[in-house]
C-alpha cells in the first residue's frame, strides 16, 4: 500500500470516534441527497404516469415545479454538507499538522500532503457512499409508502371534483438516478475534503512543527479580564476563549445556525399553510357543491382595443333553474343555486358615487387621479325561490335588481370589508367591451349585515349586482345542496348534471366545459393532506440536515477540548479548580450557542416574516410568528451545546495534569 | 570536494521596528565526509541557519549550494524531493511519525518516493541502530533514546550528501545522549558521512574536525580542531 494511503488508513483507526461522526456526516450527506434524487426520479414517473410522456401542454411548467424545491433542497444539503465534512477534515489535518511538518522535512511534496487528506476521504467514501446510497433508497422507500397512504384519499377527492386521476408515487429505481446521487455526493465529499488539504498543503514546514499549523493570529480579538469586574473570573475566561478560538468554533456555528434558522422558517411556513387552509375553508351550510364552469378565451375588441372574454358553452338561466329543480326533487333538498358574470360590464362612476371608504381604497390602488372611475360589474343571478326571498328582503317587488353593497379585498394581509357605493345612487351606468351602454336602475340595496352568507364568497368584483336571470346566461353556476344523504344525491346530482352536460369520457376542461359535484370540505381536505404530507417531509428533511449539523458541533466542540487539554491542565496547574473548569467551559457552550441563535433565529423570523407578507399579498390571512418553534429551539441549541461540553469535558477529569502539559 | 556551500545567507524576520536579523551575511564552505560543529548561545541564529542549510526554510538573501545544486533556484516541490534524496536531518524532538513503526519510520524518505529501500541496506541501518529487536515498535513504544536513534536512522537512509543533526542529544540523559552521539560519529567515520551537528555542549562540539561559533547572526570563529 502506498505509504500516504497507509497514513491516511491509520489516522482513520486511530480516531475511530471522529471517523464514525465524519462517517455518519457522509451517510446521512448521500442520503439526503439520494432521496432528493429518488423523489425527482420518482416524481417525474409520476408526471408521466399521469400527464403522458411529455407532461402535456405545461410540461415546462410541471418539470420546474419538480426541479426547483430538489435544486433547492439540493443546495441546502450541499452547503451544509460541505461546512461540516470540511470541519471534519480540518480537524484531522489540525492534528496532524505536527507530523505534514516532519514529513516536509524529510522531503514530502505539497501534493504528497495534500494527497495524505484526500486518501482519508476516499478511503470513506467508499463504504460511507454505498451506506448512505442506501440509506437513501430506504428514506425514499419509506417516504413514498408514508405519501401513498394519503395519496389514495387525495386521488378520491380530486376524482370526485375532476377527473379519474390516480396519483401513485411509485419506488423508481433508475440507474441515471443512482448514478447522479453517487456523484453528486462523491463531488459533495471531495470538494469539501479539498479545502482543508489544500490549506494543510500551503502551511510551511517550519509553521508546522512550531505553531501546530496556526500560522495567522490577526483574527484574535485581544479582550481584557478585569480585575474585581461583576463577571467571575470563569465567565471572564470563557468570553475571552470564544473571541480567540471563533474560527475554530466557525463551522459549528455556521451548521447549528442554518439548522435553527431551517428549523424555524420550515414552523412559520406551517403556520402560513394553516392560515391558508383556514381561510379556503368555507362554510355556507351546504355540504355539497355542484358546479358548472364553461370554458373561456380573453380577447381584444377591435373597435375599442378593450379586452373581453368569450365563453364557449354559457348557461342560460332557464337551464339552471331546471337543475335546480331537478336537484330540489331529490328527497326535497334544500337547494341554493347562485351564478355568475364577473367580466361583460363596468360601471362609469364618478367620486361622488362612492363612499370616502372606497375612495380611499381606490387611492390606495393609486387610481384616485381620474375624474371618471370605472369599476367591474359582478351580475348575480339566483335560482328563483331565494331570488324572491331575496326582493322580499329587500323590500322591492320581484323582478328588481339589487345592489350587495359590500366589497371585500385583501387589505395587507386583513379580510376587510366596505360599502363600495353611496346610498343615495339609484342607477348605474354600465359599459360593456364593446363601449355599448345601459343604464340600470337600482331597486333596492344590502349591506353586508343583510346579504345572505352563500353570497359572501371571496373575490368578488366592486360593484355586485343581483339581476333578474330571465333571458340572461352565465359563465357559470353553483348549487349548494344540503341533502340528507350526501353520497345518494352526489350520485344523483351527478347523473343530472351528466345528462345535461355530458362529459363523454373527456377529461377536465376539454369538453369545453366542466362540471363538478364535491363535498363543500373536499378543498380544505385536499389542502390538510397536502400540509401534513409537505410538513412530514420537510420535518424530516431538516430534522436529518439539522443532525448533520448537531453532529458538526459534537465533532468539532470535543476536539476543541481535547485539544486545549494542555491549557486546561495549566489553568488547574496555577490553582484553578476542576469545578472551576467545568463552568468556563459550561459558559463557553452558552455563549457558542447564544451566538449561533443571534445568526440563526433572526434570520430564520426574517424569513418567515418574509414569506407571510408574500403570502398575506395573495390570501387575507391572520399570521403569528412561530413562538414555541422558537422556543423548543432556543431550549434545544442550548442542550446540545452544554451536553457535548459536558460529555467532552468529564474525559479530561481523567487525564493527569503533568502528562498533560508534557504533551 | 565541497558538498555544502553557503554563501552571503541572510535571514531577517518582521520589518520596521520589529525587524530581526537572525542571520547575517553568514559564509562557509563544508567538505565530503567532515564533521562540523555549529555552537552558539540561545538565539544566536544556530537554528534559522539549519532550517536554511536544509532548505526548510528560504533566506532574505544569499545561496546554498548542496552537491553543486542551488537550494532556492528550486521549485517547493523540487526542493522536497531534493531534501528527501540528498539530506538527513535530525531534530532535537524525534519528530517521527506517531503511527508508523521503527522500520517505517526509517524507510520514510523511501517511501515518499514510492521505492522501497534494499532490505539489506535496511537492516544494516537498524543494526546500527541497535532496534533491531524493535522493528516492529510504534514510536511511543520506545524510549526517547530508542526515538533519536529511528530519527538517526532514517537521515541515513538514502547516503544524503549530509546530515544536519539540531541538538541530538539536548533532550536526552547523558547516557542515551552519548549512544546517539556515537551513532553519528560512526556514521561520519565509517561511512564518510559528512556531518553537521548544532549544539551549545562543548564536550560533544570538541569532538568535530571543525567548529563554527556564531553568534548574533554571525559567524565569530571557524576553528578546525583536527585535519
Amino acid at each position: 500500500m502506498n505509504i500516504l494511503c497507509s497514513f491516511a488508513c491509520k489516522q482513520i483507526k486511530r480516531k475511530k470516534g471522529r471517523t464514525a461522526i465524519t462517517a455518519a456526516a457522509i451517510i446521512l450527506s448521500a442520503a439526503l441527497l439520494t432521496a432528493v434524487v429518488n423523489f425527482v426520479a420518482s416524481g417525474r414517473a409520476m408526471l408521466v404516469n399521469f400527464l403522458g410522456k411529455d407532461y402535456g401542454v405545461y410540461g415546462g411548467a410541471y418539470m420546474m415545479i419538480l426541479l426547483v424545491p430538489a435544486v433547492f433542497l439540493a443546495a441546502l444539503i450541499v452547503s451544509m454538507s460541505v461546512i461540516v465534512i470540511s470541519n471534519a477534515f480540518r480537524m484531522s489535518a489540525n492534528e496532524r499538522i505536527s507530523q505534514f511538518g516532519t514529513l516536509k522535512c524529510v522531503g514530502a511534496t505539497k501534493k504528497q500532503i495534500y494527497q495524505t487528506i484526500m486518501y482519508e476521504c476516499i478511503l470513506l467514501c467508499t463504504f460511507a457512499i454505498p451506506l448512505g446510497v442506501i440509506a437513501g433508497y430506504l428514506l425514499s422507500f419509506i417516504g413514498i409508502g408514508i405519501a401513498n397512504l394519503y395519496m389514495e384519499e387525495l386521488n378520491m377527492l380530486v376524482r370526485s371534483m375532476m377527473k379519474q386521476v390516480s396519483f401513485q408515487l411509485a419506488f423508481d429505481f433508475s440507474p441515471a438516478a443512482l448514478l447522479i446521487s453517487v456523484i453528486i455526493s462523491l463531488g459533495t465529499v471531495l470538494f469539501a475534503a479539498m479545502l482543508p488539504a489544500r490549506k494543510a498543503m500551503r502551511i510551511s514546514a517550519l509553521d508546522c512543527l512550531r505553531n501546530g499549523g496556526e500560522t495567522d493570529t490577526s483574527g484574535y480579538k485581544r479582550t481584557k479580564i478585569t480585575i474585581g469586574a461583576e463577571g467571575k473570573i470563569e465567565y471572564q475566561l470563557a468570553r475571552k476563549n470564544v473571541s480567540s478560538h471563533r474560527r475554530r468554533m466557525h463551522s459549528a456555528v455556521t451548521a447549528f445556525s442554518i439548522s435553527i434558522m431551517l428549523f424555524i422558517t420550515l414552523s412559520g411556513l406551517q403556520e402560513i399553510a394553516g392560515g391558508i387552509q383556514d381561510y379556503i375553508t368555507m362554510d355556507y351550510g351546504y355540504p355539497v357543491i355542484a358546479d358548472y364552469t364553461s370554458n373561456f378565451r380573453n380577447t381584444i375588441n377591435p373597435e375599442t382595443g378593450r379586452r373581453q372574454q368569450e365563453w364557449a358553452f354559457p348557461i342560460t338561466a332557464e337551464t339552471a333553474e331546471e337543475i335546480t329543480g331537478k336537484l330540489r326533487a331529490y328527497e326535497d333538498t334544500d337547494v341554493y343555486g347562485d351564478g355568475q358574470d364577473y367580466t361583460t360590464y363596468v360601471a362609469m362612476l364618478t367620486k361622488q358615487d362612492l363612499t370616502e371608504e372606497m375612495q380611499q381604497a381606490l387611492a390606495d390602488d393609486d387610481d384616485g387621479g381620474q375624474s371618471e372611475i370605472i369599476l367591474e360589474v359582478e351580475r348575480i343571478i339566483l335560482d328563483d325561490m331565494h331570488y324572491g326571498k331575496l326582493c322580499e328582503q329587500a323590500g322591492i317587488a320581484y323582478g328588481g335588481t339589487i345592489l350587495l353593497n359590500d366589497y371585500q379585498f385583501n387589505d395587507n394581509g386583513a379580510e376587510r370589508h366596505i360599502a363600495p357605493l353611496q346610498v343615495t345612487v339609484s342607477s348605474l351606468e354600465l359599459e360593456k367591451a364593446d363601449g355599448s351602454r345601459d343604464t340600470v336602475w337600482i331597486d333596492g340595496v344590502l349591506t353586508i349585515e343583510e346579504i345572505p352568507k352563500q353570497l359572501l364568497y371571496p373575490n368578488t368584483n366592486p360593484v355586485r349586482l343581483v339581476v333578474p336571470s330571465a333571458g340572461l346566461s352565465v359563465r357559470g353556476y353553483n348549487w349548494l345542496a344540503n341533502p340528507a344523504d350526501e353520497d345518494g344525491f352526489m350520485a344523483y346530482a351527478k347523473d343530472v348534471l351528466e345528462s345535461y352536460f355530458p362529459q363523454n369520457g373527456k377529461d377536465y376542461g376539454e369538453a369545453g366545459y366542466t362540471s363538478r359535484v364535491f363535498g363543500a370540505q373536499d378543498f380544505a381536505r385536499i389542502m390538510n393532506i397536502a400540509i401534513v404530507l409537505a410538513a412530514f417531509f420537510l420535518y424530516a428533511f431538516v430534522f436529518l440536515l439539522g443532525l448533520i449539523g448537531i453532529l458538526n458541533v459534537i465533532s468539532t466542540v470535543s476536539f476543541q477540548i481535547k485539544l486545549r487539554a494542555g491549557e486546561f491542565a495549566v489553568l488547574q496547574s496555577v490553582g484553578m479548580p476542576s469545578e472551576s473548569v467545568r463552568k468556563m467551559l459550561t459558559m463557553e457552550s452558552i455563549l457558542c450557542a447564544g451566538k449561533a441563535l443571534v445568526i440563526g433565529l433572526p434570520i430564520g423570523m426574517a424569513i418567515v416574516l418574509l414569506m407571510a407578507r408574500c403570502v398575506k399579498m395573495l390570501f387575507p390571512i391572520p399570521f403569528h410568528m412561530p413562538w414555541a418553534a422558537i422556543l423548543i429551539t432556543i431550549g434545544i441549541s442550548f442542550l446540545v451545546m452544554w451536553t457535548t461540553v459536558r460529555i467532552s469535558a468529564g474525559a479530561l477529569r481523567k487525564q493527569n495534569i503533568i502528562e498533560t502539559i508534557r504533551i | 570536494m565541497e558538498v555544502l556551500e553557503v554563501n552571503e545567507l541572510t535571514k531577517i524576520y518582521g520589518s520596521g521596528d520589529n525587524q530581526v536579523i537572525a542571520l547575517d551575511h553568514v559564509s562557509f564552505r563544508v567538505n565530503k565526509g567532515e564533521f562540523v560543529a555549529i555552537v552558539g548561545a540561545s538565539g544566536s541564529g544556530k537554528s534559522t541557519l539549519m532550517n536554511l542549510m536544509g532548505g526548510i526554510d528560504r533566506p532574505t538573501s544569499g545561496s546554498v549550494i548542496v552537491d553543486g545544486q542551488r537550494l532556492f533556484d528550486m521549485s517547493e516541490s523540487a526542493l522536497a524531493i531534493f531534501r528527501r534524496r540528498n539530506i538527513g536531518i535530525v531534530y532535537q524532538f524525534y519528530n517521527l511519525i506517531p503511527n508508523l513503526t521503527v522500520d517505517e519510520n526509517i524507510m520514510l524518505p523511501c517511501l515518499l518516493d514510492n521505492r522501497k529501500p534494499d532490505a539489506q541496506k535496511l537492516a544494516k541501518i537498524v543494526e546500527m541502530t541497535g532496534l533491531s529487536h524493535r522493528r516492529d515498535h510504534l514510536p511511543g513504544e520506545l524510549s526517547g533514546g530508542q526515538q533519536q536513534r529511528v530519527s538517526v536512522g532514517r537521515a541515513l537512509i538514502n547516503d544524503p550528501a549530509f546530515i544536519l543533526a539540531d541538538e541530538p542529544t539536548g533532550n536526552l540523559d547523558s547516557k542515551a545522549g552519548r549512544d546517539i552521539l556515537e551513532l553519528l560519529l560512526a556514521a561520519n567515520r565509517k561511512t564518510n558521512q559528512t556531518l553537521i551537528l548544532i549544539t551549545h555542549d562543548e564536550k560533544i562540539a570538541l569532538q568535530a574536525d571543525r567548529i563554527l561559533t556564531i553568534s548574533d547572526g554571525q559567524i565569530i570563529r571557524d576553528e578546525v580542531m583536527r585535519v
